[in-house]
């Protein structure tokens, strides 16, 4: 899967002048808000947070499977970037292929945009925890298995936002 | 200028029939022999490298621009981004007409 895209004049370039960061995942409720969270100092980049500060993360664990396709913007980075979150269900590199040619289509300029996908940046145990939330309504164990799994993985999600921000131009 | 998508489920070929039946390259007048419809096909960008791809069917120089797309199983998804993609742009949804192959292919003016 490709992990990373932007329009194919400037990826050669390495870093881009970009305005819009999407984050996305399958369901849009863990890895890119997560991601999002941590991107936009939310949640620490140089430790490992507490459960409770998790908590605070509002759309962590919310989203619903209807609400999937829905951007949600999650708020300007320190470079003035936009940042959202998307789930994009079961065919990510299907919908992204469609949205960015739809992006052109519509008159958009692909160099203002950056799609990251956060799942491979999450353990197995996040995700586990996070079906049994979402999709199976498990809400109280899905949530306590899927944020431990996600404290777990929050090394590999530093590293990945650290690589977005630089990719962005944020350095 | 209006802007048409034709996109069904799969890799979209109801959706690139339509949208070459739109654009001209398919008879109106008669029924097309299969090879016909497999040269326009392929001369139309059918199935496009990349699943997903908005293809533009009609020529640059046409006023009305025809885009078809295969949507795979995730044809509510994008119909959905696309309305949050028009609002970032700025785009006239109004200049668009969005037309769903698979739910149209019965009805009457649909070539199927």
């Amino acid at each position: 899967m490709d992990h990373d895209r932007c329009g194919s004049s400037s990826e050669s370039k390495g870093v881009l002048p970009l305005k819009r960061i999407i984050y996305y995942c399958y369901g849009g409720a863990h890895s890119s808000v997560m991601a999002a969270a941590i991107h936009l100092g939310q949640l620490p980049m140089d430790r490992v947070p507490a459960l409770g500060e998790l908590r605070k993360i509002g759309d962590l664990d919310h989203t619903q499977s209807e609400m999937i396709g829905m951007l949600h913007f999650q708020g300007v980075d320190t470079e003035g970037n936009e940042v959202y979150t998307l789930g994009v269900g079961a065919e990510p590199d299907l919908v992204i292929t469609s949205v960015q040619s739809m992006i052109v289509a519509i008159g958009g300029d692909l160099k203002n945009y950056l799609f990251r996908s956060s799942l491979p940046y999450i353990n197995l145990q996040a995700k586990i925890g996070g079906a049994l939330s979402r999709r199976y309504g498990w809400v109280g164990l899905g949530r306590k298995v899927c944020f431990r799994g996600i404290l777990s993985s929050y090394d590999q999600l530093i590293a990945f936002v650290k690589q977005t921000r630089t990719k962005a131009g944020n350095g | 200028m209006k802007k048409t998508l034709f996109f069904s489920k799969g890799d979209g070929k109801k959706a690139f029939i339509q949208a070459l039946y739109a654009t001209g390259r398919l008879p109106h007048d008669r029924k097309p022999f299969p090879h016909e419809v497999d040269q326009a096909l392929k001369a139309g960008g059918y199935p496009s490298g990349k699943k997903g791809e908005w293809v533009r069917i009609s020529d640059s120089f046409d006023e009305n621009v025809v885009y078809a797309c295969g949507t795979g199983q995730s044809k509510e998804i994008i119909n959905h981004i696309w309305l949050y993609m028009m609002q970032i742009e700025g785009d006239n949804p109004l200049q668009w007409i969005m037309t769903d192959v698979d739910l149209q292919a019965n009805q009457k003016g649909f070539y199927h």
